[in-house]
């Protein structure tokens, strides 16, 4: 055999695929579930930041209005807070779908 | 799952957020990638299967990013290239000899224990980036533009590598070295 006959055996011997690796595929399959599930834990993170505030911000409107005044008129600082606080649930639920797609 | 699904239709239905088309992908495309990954880390399979791993959990992270569908395999083998690269950097490359080409030489008809082991010397003492190119352009079949887009190198980088580099292999077998 000459050089280059041995070189393209060589080659042709390297470019023998690799065994298909049903271990890898369900090693990866799991290693991308519990990727998802991170991902998915972490998009609740704006929603539940976004839901304490509406409970903070409803605690304080009632409070003001009914223990300290006694009456229940809503209050603007009260209403933009409220508004902010579903502003934010809702872009952390748009936030979650979008990264619940990944 | 229809299996004759083209990449593009499959990378489509993978970033709408279907899991089973991107496994679809995974099945299609992984033994190449770990061949190249072994062929050009050259160290053990394990090895090549862990880079593989990060490189598919990286694609399904990045789909997004790709931006021509119907070369998933160019693309994961340009980002299983750089994670190689990361890893090379990492541990000391001090083997003498290539094992994954060692064993390639092995399985190969009509080369002597002497071709053998010259060959897995000559491979060892390519640069990683040598044995890359190499492994694309001469065992794979990528053209060179091909190599030097997934390699991220110049062309005339990656001719000259492939030159050299079967010019090294060549001599390693007995021929001559005047590349």
């Amino acid at each position: 055999m000459t050089p280059e006959q041995k070189l393209s055996a060589l080659l042709s011997a390297a470019a023998r695929p690799e065994p298909q690796g049903f271990a890898f595929s369900a090693l990866l399959a799991q290693r991308i579930a519990r990727r998802r599930a991170l991902y998915r834990l972490l998009a609740l993170v704006p929603l539940a930041a976004a839901a304490a505030s509406v409970l903070w911000t409803l605690d304080s409107v009632l409070k003001h209005q009914t223990v300290e005044t006694g009456t229940f008129e809503p209050l603007a600082p009260g209403l933009l807070a409220l508004v902010l606080a579903l502003a934010t649930a809702f872009g952390g639920r748009l936030l979650a779908r979008v990264i619940a797609r990944r | 799952m229809n299996t004759g699904w083209s990449d593009e239709a499959l990378v489509a239905k993978a970033r709408a957020g279907s899991d089973a088309a991107f496994m679809r992908l995974v099945q299609r495309h992984e033994a190449a990638l770990r061949g190249f990954l072994r062929r050009s880390l050259g160290g053990s399979a394990a090895e090549a299967e862990d880079v593989a791993q990060e490189v598919f959990l990286a694609a399904w992270s990045r789909l997004g990013d790709l931006k021509d569908a119907g070369r998933v395999r160019a693309w994961l083998c340009g980002m299983g290239w750089r994670k190689a690269q990361d890893r090379m950097r990492t541990r000391r490359r001090d083997v003498a000899r290539d094992g994954a080409w060692l064993e390639i030489a092995e399985a190969t008809p009509g080369l002597s224990a002497e071709d053998r082991l010259a060959v897995a010397q000559a491979m060892g003492e390519l640069s990683e980036v040598q044995r890359a190119c190499i492994t694309l352009c001469l065992v794979e079949g990528w053209s060179h533009g091909e190599a030097s887009q997934a390699l991220d190198l110049p062309l005339g980088t990656v001719k000259s590598y492939v030159e050299r580099g079967r010019a090294r292999l060549l001599a390693a077998l007995g021929g001559s070295h005047d590349a």
